[in-house]
């Protein structure tokens, strides 16, 4: 697994819950005083016995934990890096909905080992949208469906979002774009010094 | 384009850019004569804004003249406060913004991983050439600097001390006190000796100081006479009293060509001197 997903998820329990949770953590992985390097690859299993970890040690559900890490990646003060390489996927947030399609290739020209899971983008009907994920890491789709509930937020787009369970293999997020322009959402420059 | 320019039907191309290159093209017949060649060119109120062009002719009297922002797309950005609806659906402009952005978060995630290996390094490193127990240095340390000193003909003082009765102190008083000994010597030594002398530790109850460009006998007398009183006042571990004392053995170097065992040696021997004097006392070696 790519540093960057496991120093996400260590600077997500950080910043939202303080040190000594990620402590509690890491001792309950098993490795105390773990901390990630962003550019660097670690053994995939670690990763999904964090988040467990970290669902079990806050009384939540995966699917929370999950959703939660989604949101912060987008949403908080630390993660505006994020939060603005993924507004240049569109000018509005169907355009960014429907970009996600291409979401794997474009984190691969930030980062040419990170390679995330494929997502393909069908429009159902107008204003209805599935986000089909293909399921090779455990939690994705759910963080995915923090981040998708977040950028709503970031558009100033009012949505409906849904996980549903694995159809045909794939994991499918059904998203009602119920107003285009609900609120002005935050502002987004192209450049910035 | 149109957002910022727009130029009316009498108004002349020269009145707007400069054609920077190729060199020379102030009017029309010279731009036409550039016609399908790579342009350079910029708008005339903004020197930092460079635009790329290119003249094509579409018929008998019509050209067009095709113009985009090249590198200096992002400070163009910046000036005219540009938005996706200003580039036409076909333009790469915010898939090469989008590159650029991410480019500058990873450069800035090399740059703080370099840096934390480097310290990590520098750390490693101060470790090899530290003695974990009293934090002096070693060894290792006291070869570098001796070489180095001798290489470059530097006036130094070689000072080798054994501490007296501390095989007593760790036998009777057992190792803890021993260490405390130890910690204690470290710090007196630390204390009175300069920021650019070197402090070693050898193991053991053996201690070396270079004392860098310092030769004089009776700095280095009263510096050895002070020490020894120091070292001599009992501590106390545990509601225990640890006393011990030293010997000490002076060597100075003069800048001539010496090889650091032979520095060491003589140091050792004046040492061997001290001791045989009856201890707690300090020799300089003397070729006799």
């Amino acid at each position: 697994m790519h540093g960057l997903i496991n120093k996400s998820i260590e600077n997500f329990t950080k910043d939202i819950y303080g040190q000594a949770q990620w402590t509690c953590v890491a001792q309950g992985v098993g490795a105390p005083g773990l901390s990630f390097e962003a550019l660097l690859h670690y053994p995939d299993g670690q990763t999904f016995d964090l988040m467990t970890e970290m669902a079990k040690s806050l009384g939540k559900s995966h699917q929370d934990v999950h959703e939660d890490l989604g949101n912060y990646l987008v949403s908080h003060a630390n993660t505006e890096r994020i939060r603005r390489l993924l507004r240049f996927c569109g000018a509005n947030f169907q355009d960014f909905l429907l970009s996600l399609d291409s979401l794997q290739e474009r984190a691969k020209l930030a980062l040419e080992d990170l390679e995330l899971p494929q997502i393909e983008v069908e429009t159902i009907g107008s204003d209805r949208f599935w986000v089909l994920v293909q399921p090779i890491w455990t939690g994705f789709s759910d963080v995915l469906v923090g981040m998708i509930r977040a950028m709503a937020d970031d558009y100033g787009a009012l949505v409906f979002i849904q996980r549903e369970l694995s159809q045909d293999y794939w994991d499918r997020i059904e998203i009602i774009l119920i107003d285009h322009q609900f609120s002005d959402g935050k502002n987004f420059d192209l450049s910035v010094s | 384009m149109g957002k910022f320019l727009r130029l009316s039907e009498t108004s002349n191309l020269f009145d707007h850019f400069v054609i920077r290159r190729p060199r020379g093209v102030k009017d029309i017949g010279a731009l036409l004569d550039a016609a399908n060649r790579p342009l350079r060119l910029r708008f005339k109120r903004d020197a930092k804004t460079e635009l790329r062009g290119v003249l094509v002719q579409l018929s008998q009297s019509v050209y067009l003249l095709n113009f985009s922002l090249g590198f200096g797309l992002d400070r163009a950005v910046q000036t005219y406060g540009l938005t996706e609806q200003d580039f036409a659906p076909t333009d790469l402009a915010i898939e090469f913004l989008y590159i650029l952005e991410a480019k500058r978060a990873v450069t800035e995630a090399n740059v703080s991983f370099n840096r934390k290996l480097f310290g990590a390094k520098l750390a490693a490193e101060e470790q090899a050439l530290t003695d974990t127990l009293t934090g002096l240095k070693n060894r290792r340390a006291l070869d570098h600097t001796l070489a180095s000193l001798i290489d470059r003909g530097i006036h130094f003082s070689t000072v080798q001390m054994d501490l007296d009765y501390f095989k007593q102190v760790n036998d009777t008083l057992g190792h803890a006190a021993g260490d405390h000994v130890l910690q204690t010597v470290s710090e007196i030594l630390g204390q009175h000796l300069r920021a650019q002398d070197l402090i070693v530790r050898l193991g053991g109850d053996e201690f070396v100081f270079i004392l860098e460009g310092v030769t004089e006998y009776d700095v280095i007398s009263d510096l050895c006479r002070r020490l020894i009183l120091e070292i001599e006042k009992p501590t106390v571990h545990e509601g225990q009293d640890c006393r011990i004392s030293c010997s000490m053995g002076i060597f100075s170097t003069f800048g001539q060509n010496i090889t650091s065992s032979d520095v060491l040696l003589n140091a050792d021997i004046a040492l061997y001197h001290a001791k045989n004097a009856g201890r707690g006392q300090f020799k300089f070696f003397q070729t006799d």
